[in-house]
């Protein structure tokens, strides 16, 4: 079995008017689709890409997968274990958590201003107990912030004082701390400049062949997928519309919509 | 050359005064825009290319101003008062569509009002135009009474370029327009802004950090970096053969869907650019560049010794001769 599995994955949200309006106005109940019966399979060490456009659920499915979602209906599996199910104590539910972390987008808006860097890299190592003692947390936190290029002495900065891609690595680093097995990037590079977002994305294929991590990768640029995945979904209006690996999703696209998407990517070439 | 010169910047300079001295966010900058040509300016951020746009139309924020140069439209010099070409002869696009476009207002209340404001036309014509405008981009004239919100993304862009080009400008200066887009509908806009500006031949300052996007909309193209122009030249030449150690790296880093890079490493700059209160002496880019040599790090190299700001190319030609 594959290491994370997805299984008729549906997410509906309810944008219904309260009842009252509705009792007046005789209108039904409105539900979005956001996620409609989403089948797929990441490979352990491997990275799997969901592409899409605007509103296609991809980010809605990187919610489920990461838990802070739940979703209507099906299911996701990591390593066997449904992090929804009820059955789960409290402690293997966050024993589970601690495999899976997130980098999200906008590394302006996932760090905490007010903190410094060493208590954001900090915090997970607490959280899930995985060090006693100061000293040594501060010699992983050390540790971690010279994996994603940083120097130890960043730990007393704040946010503030890096730059985006720096910024990016801390929200790396932060994702590292717990040691995870999966690592889902939300458009982890889509609020960078193409010379810093070129050097993020050899950052996180050099941690994956150093740590054997999975990735879910969540992008609309199809260039970023074609150099970091090894397998891509193409997701359109919450539906997974086509599925193919890396090389033959780019040269022999089944689907009319990810025809389009292909041709619809800015290209450098002259004829 | 046979294309007539309709907008020429000559030296500018656009400095900003704070407490660590006055950084200057667009240094000596040349760049003339020809009669019916779209000049793509590509950068990062901070590169100073949304700067040079805001410094054409006079919407610098203070502290900001034009502290050098000049700015010649026609024949005429504009830098004192840019105020007066704004909105008639030179109309600007900007990246968002939600925040240029008033919310409370209609779309037709906006454009009207543009038209109005610019132009000595009758309130009959100006609602004329403006149902002819919405129709030119696209949008169904029925909808001129509808507000903001009750468009898409890029259809609110086809708005803005509607009310860009409502005052049949001289110049259309368009800063990131298709960035707030998805794919699909950035490829429609940014032919729609093509196929519109080329039926007038109406020229486009272009500015953006897509290079997909540059290579498939303008020529010429300029890049710049650090407030400086590094490199300009004809599109293809420029993307193809790129001169200038920054410009090859920026391409060379650029992700792309060709099928021999797939899964690889990607090209990497070393480091970060310059901090505009922490430039290096000469050469901007020489921190950075593994070329760089003794001349680079004291003398600033300027596009005049070639296409490519850059010592590398004199050496060589030198070498050559």
């Amino acid at each position: 079995m594959s290491f994370v599995v997805a299984s008729d994955l549906t997410r509906t949200f309810d944008l219904s008017d309260p009842w009252i309006v509705r009792a007046l106005t005789l209108r039904p109940k409105r539900i979005l689709k956001a996620v409609d019966a989403v089948n797929f399979q990441i490979e352990r060490g491997s990275t799997y890409a969901l592409v899409g456009e605007s509103g296609s659920g991809k980010s809605t499915i990187a919610n489920m997968v990461v838990g802070l979602l739940q979703p209507s209906s099906g299911s996701i599996t990591i390593d066997g274990r449904n992090l929804a199910d009820a059955s789960l104590s409290r402690r293997e539910q966050q024993a589970q958590r601690r495999r899976i972390q997130m980098v999200f987008q906008s590394p302006y808006a996932s760090l905490n201003p007010r903190w410094k860097v060493g208590d954001i890299l900090g915090e997970p190592i607490r959280a899930f107990g995985l060090i006693d003692g100061a000293k040594a947390q501060q010699t992983r936190i050390a540790e971690l912030l010279e994996q994603v290029g940083l120097s130890a002495s960043d730990a007393g900065k704040y946010p503030h004082e890096f730059s985006g891609g720096q910024r990016q690595r801390i929200s790396i680093a932060r994702a590292l701390s717990s040691q995870p097995e999966v690592i889902i990037c939300d458009e982890p590079t889509s609020a960078l400049d193409v010379s810093v977002q070129a050097q993020v994305l050899n950052l996180l294929k050099a941690l994956q062949k150093d740590f054997g991590l999975t990735y879910l990768f969540i992008t609309h640029d199809l260039a970023v997928v074609s150099t970091m995945a090894n397998r891509i979904g193409v997701l359109n209006q919450g539906v997974l519309v086509e599925e193919q690996d890396t090389a033959d999703l780019f040269s022999k696209p089944q689907q009319d919509y990810t025809k389009m998407l292909l041709s619809a990517a800015p290209k450098i070439e002259f004829s | 050359m046979t294309a007539k010169t309709l907008l020429e910047l000559k030296n500018i300079e656009v400095s900003f005064k704070t407490r660590h001295g006055v950084l200057k966010a667009v240094d000596d900058l040349s760049l003339t825009v020809q009669e019916g040509e779209i000049l793509g300016i590509v950068g990062e951020s901070g590169a100073g290319k949304s700067m040079t746009g805001a410094a054409i139309i006079g919407l610098i924020d203070p502290p900001g101003r034009l502290s050098a140069g000049e700015i010649w439209f026609g024949d005429e010099r504009v830098d004192e008062q840019p105020e007066r070409l704004r909105g008639r002869e030179i109309s600007m696009i900007f990246q968002d569509p939600l925040t240029s476009l008033n919310p409370l207002r209609t779309v037709g209340d906006q454009l009207v009002e543009t038209i109005l404001a610019h132009m000595p036309v009758s309130k009959e014509e100006a609602e004329q135009r403006a149902l002819d405008g919405l129709a030119e981009v696209g949008i169904d004239p029925e909808r001129i009474n509808a507000y903001p919100h009750a468009f898409s993304g890029g259809m609110r862009q086809r708005v803005v370029i509607a009310l860009a080009l409502a005052t049949e400008p001289k110049l259309v200066i368009a800063d990131e327009p298709t960035t707030a887009l998805d794919v699909s509908v950035q490829a429609q806009v940014l032919d729609l802004l093509k196929r519109l500006c080329r039926e007038r031949g109406t020229p486009v300052i272009l500015i953006t950090h897509d290079m997909g996007v540059i290579a498939q909309s303008s020529d010429p193209i300029a890049v710049m970096y650090a407030g400086r122009l590094t490199e300009i030249g004809g599109t293809r030449e420029v993307l193809t053969n790129p001169q200038h150690p920054y410009t090859q790296g920026l391409m060379a880093s650029t992700p792309s869907v060709d099928a021999k890079s797939f899964g690889k490493a990607l090209f990497q700059i070393p480091g970060a650019m310059p901090k505009l209160d922490a430039l290096p002496p000469g050469c901007a880019f020489n921190p950075r560049c593994q070329h760089a040599h003794e001349r680079c790090r004291q003398e600033r190299p300027s596009v005049q010794a070639g296409r490519a700001a850059c010592w590398l190319l004199e050496t060589e030609q030198e070498g050559a001769a």
